[in-house]
Order: structure tokens, then sequence, then C-alpha cells
């Protein structure tokens, strides 16, 4: 098989996976099936998106041998408190909640030297808007936005949060794992995050498809052998 | 447990200083903290500092927001430093060289540059969210009031 060839079989190996939207399209179909009330009672069911903080630990009390390399600290998704993070140059204070999301292993300690967040927006009861963006959130929507549940420490009046994709916060690794820890992600949260995180940085539309298939030189000759 | 003598506190109150935080109770022991139990760590309140003495060591147990606070600042002190540092070298390089106009103006640029952002920028909130105003069906039939509503932390007890 030729390098063209070959390159051409990579590419459609990959187009069906590195782009894939599918994920998020299952998560709405899955909100879509419930009753409103029985959305919010699922999502916010304990351990389903959230659960308390997992630590080394609960791994042990689970069977699963924690090796020195895999000695984590905090996970991905993992719910935090920090005033050591910045956005677009300002340091954000006020006690704010943000979401991890780099891969666990990019967070160990002695491996990365920053870190990526996302940052929570507890959406209030008295705002004018709540109902509406409760729904929008419910119905998971948006590519901008995650639903999460209220949180230990969240204004008292606070029925959920809205975790915010329009925007990342840096940290530096080394105070991103002093920062106080609310929570984890649990099972079906960690996968929704992963799907929201894909589906922010890597959507596609066919018109980018067909605009780069067409000026990739290697393709056109591949092209043009299939017919 | 030892607590602040009240006659101190005041005085205590006024030693806060920028990084506002005032010593708190204090245990010469393990043991005597273990017998304070949850009430003794109740008396570290926001903004105080307990101390804790195990034999040569000598351990400081703040809240949580507190040392998120301070970990914040000293994050920003290395923004502050790198200022400092542009402004000195610049004054530096213009006492061996007074009479460079380029020099001074160097100088100059570094002094305005620092005297523009007297305090580092920070923000405590974001705008709030306006609805995408995509379609869904309906805003209604949603409960709004958090203590109506299932907590992914019950039963957890901590």
């Amino acid at each position: 098989m030729s390098s063209a060839a070959s390159l051409a079989r990579l590419e459609e190996d990959l187009s069906a996976l590195s782009h894939d939207e599918s994920p998020l399209k299952v998560v709405q179909d899955f909100a879509k099936s419930l009753g409103k009330r029985e959305r919010q009672d699922v999502f916010n069911g304990p351990g389903v998106l959230v659960r308390p903080a997992i630590r080394p630990e609960d791994a042990s009390g689970v069977g699963l041998e924690v090796a020195q390399r895999d000695a984590f600290v905090l996970l991905q998704g993992d719910l935090i408190v920090t005033e050591a993070a910045y956005f677009l140059g300002e340091r954000l204070t006020g006690t704010q909640k943000f979401a991890v999301a780099n891969s666990t292993c990019d967070v160990m300690p002695n491996r990365r030297e920053n870190a990526v967040l996302f940052h929570l927006q507890p959406i209030r009861a008295s705002e004018p808007n709540a109902k509406q963006l409760l729904g929008e959130l419910l119905a998971f929507g948006s590519t901008r936005r995650m639903y999460l549940p209220a949180l230990p420490g969240d204004p008292s009046d606070s029925p959920c949060n809205a975790l915010n994709f329009d925007g990342v916060a840096q940290i530096q690794t080394c105070n991103l794992l002093t920062a106080t820890r609310v929570a984890s992600l649990g099972l079906v949260g960690w996968r929704i995050l992963a799907s929201m995180i894909r589906t922010n940085l890597c959507r596609i539309t066919d018109f980018e498809i067909e605009l780069r298939n067409r000026l990739w030189p290697g393709q056109r000759g591949v092209l043009a052998s299939r017919g | 447990m030892e607590m602040q003598p009240s006659s101190l506190m005041s005085l205590n109150d006024q030693l806060c200083g920028p990084v506002g935080l005032r010593p708190g109770p204090s245990w010469p022991s393990f043991d005597k903290f273990r017998l304070a139990g949850p009430a003794g760590l109740e008396q570290i309140t926001p903004g105080t500092v307990g101390t804790l003495q195990i034999k040569s060591n000598s351990y400081v147990i703040l809240r949580s927001a507190d040392y998120q606070r301070l970990v914040g600042l000293a994050a920003d002190v290395e923004r502050v430093a790198n200022g400092f540092t542009l402004v000195r070298q610049a004054a530096l390089a213009f006492a061996s060289h007074p009479d460079d106009p380029d020099v001074k103006g160097t100088l100059l640029q570094a002094v305005t540059y620092s005297g523009q952002s007297p305090a580092l920028p920070t923000r405590d909130q974001h705008p709030p969210l306006e609805p995408e105003g995509f379609e869904t069906d309906g805003d209604d039939g949603y409960e709004l009031d958090p203590l109506r509503l299932r907590s992914p932390m019950e039963g957890w007890d901590g």
C-alpha cells in the first residue's frame, strides 16, 4: 500500500472517531426520555453526575491497588475551590468553583506545569431567567453549558449550577493540587464531561470536512481512484 | 485547649495586616487537640489561625477558604515581582548610563507601566448567564427550591 493510500486509510479510520458528536446526542435523547421533574431527580441522584470527592483509599476500598505511579491527588472533573486560577489576565477570587478539565494522569504531581479549568456558575432561583436556564441545562441541548446539581457551599437559593465551557481558566498545577476539593464527578457525569469537552474542542461541519478534503493534496489522487 | 485571653482579642484584631489572619486557638499537644474534638476546631473561625504543637513540630490549621485566599495571593506575588524586576533593572541601567536617552526612556516606560497597574486585576464573579433560546420542551414543571430537590451528597456525612 502506498503511503498516500495508507494516509487516506488513516484519515478514513480517524474520521469516525476524532470529531464524533454522537455522545452528546445520546445524553440529549436520554434527558428527553424523562419527565422534567424526573430529570432533576435522576441527574441529582447520589453518584450520578456528582459524588463526594474520591480518595485513594476509596480505590483500595473497592479492591483497586493504587500503584505509586498512579497515586492521585485529584481527578479529571473534580469540582474544586481555588483563588489561584486566572482568566484573561484576571485572578479569579471569591471562592469560585471550577471543574478540572485535564485528564487525571496529567494533573498528577510532577507531570504537567499547568492545567485548564472550566468555571461553575450557580443559578439562583431569584434570577428572572432561572426556569428557562434550568430547562435548557436539563435538556443538555447546549454545547456551552453542562448541568450540575447544587453543591456544598452554593448560595442557599441555588437549585443547580451551570458548568461553563465558554472560556477556560488557567492554573499552575502546583496550586491546583492544593485546591479545596468539593466533589468528584460520578461515572455518568465524568463521561458527559468528556463528551462536552470533546464536542466543544472538536465540533465540525460538513463544510469544513469538504474544505479540508479538497485542499489535501494526498487525498486528491485517492479520491480520483475511488471514482 | 488554650484560648486567647479575651483582653487581648481587640489587640489581635488590629494585627490582621494585609493577609487578614488573626491568631486563634492553640493546642500544646495532639492529645489536647484530640480531646477538644470538633468543638475545638469550630473555634477556628474564618480569618483565624489555630496552632497545634506536636513535640518539636508546629502546625497551623486554617479554614479552607482562608487557605485558598493565601494561595491566590501568593500566586500574584510572582506577577508583582516581575514588574519590580523590570523597574529595578531599568534603574540600574540608568545609573550606569545617565546620559543615554534610550536608557532613560526605558526607565520611564518601566515606571509608567508598573504605575498603571497598582493593583493586579481580579474578578470575583462572572456576568449572569442568559438563556441561549434553543428549543426545549418548556420551562414549567421544574423545581427551583433546592430544599425540595435531591442532593448528590445525601447520605454522606463526611
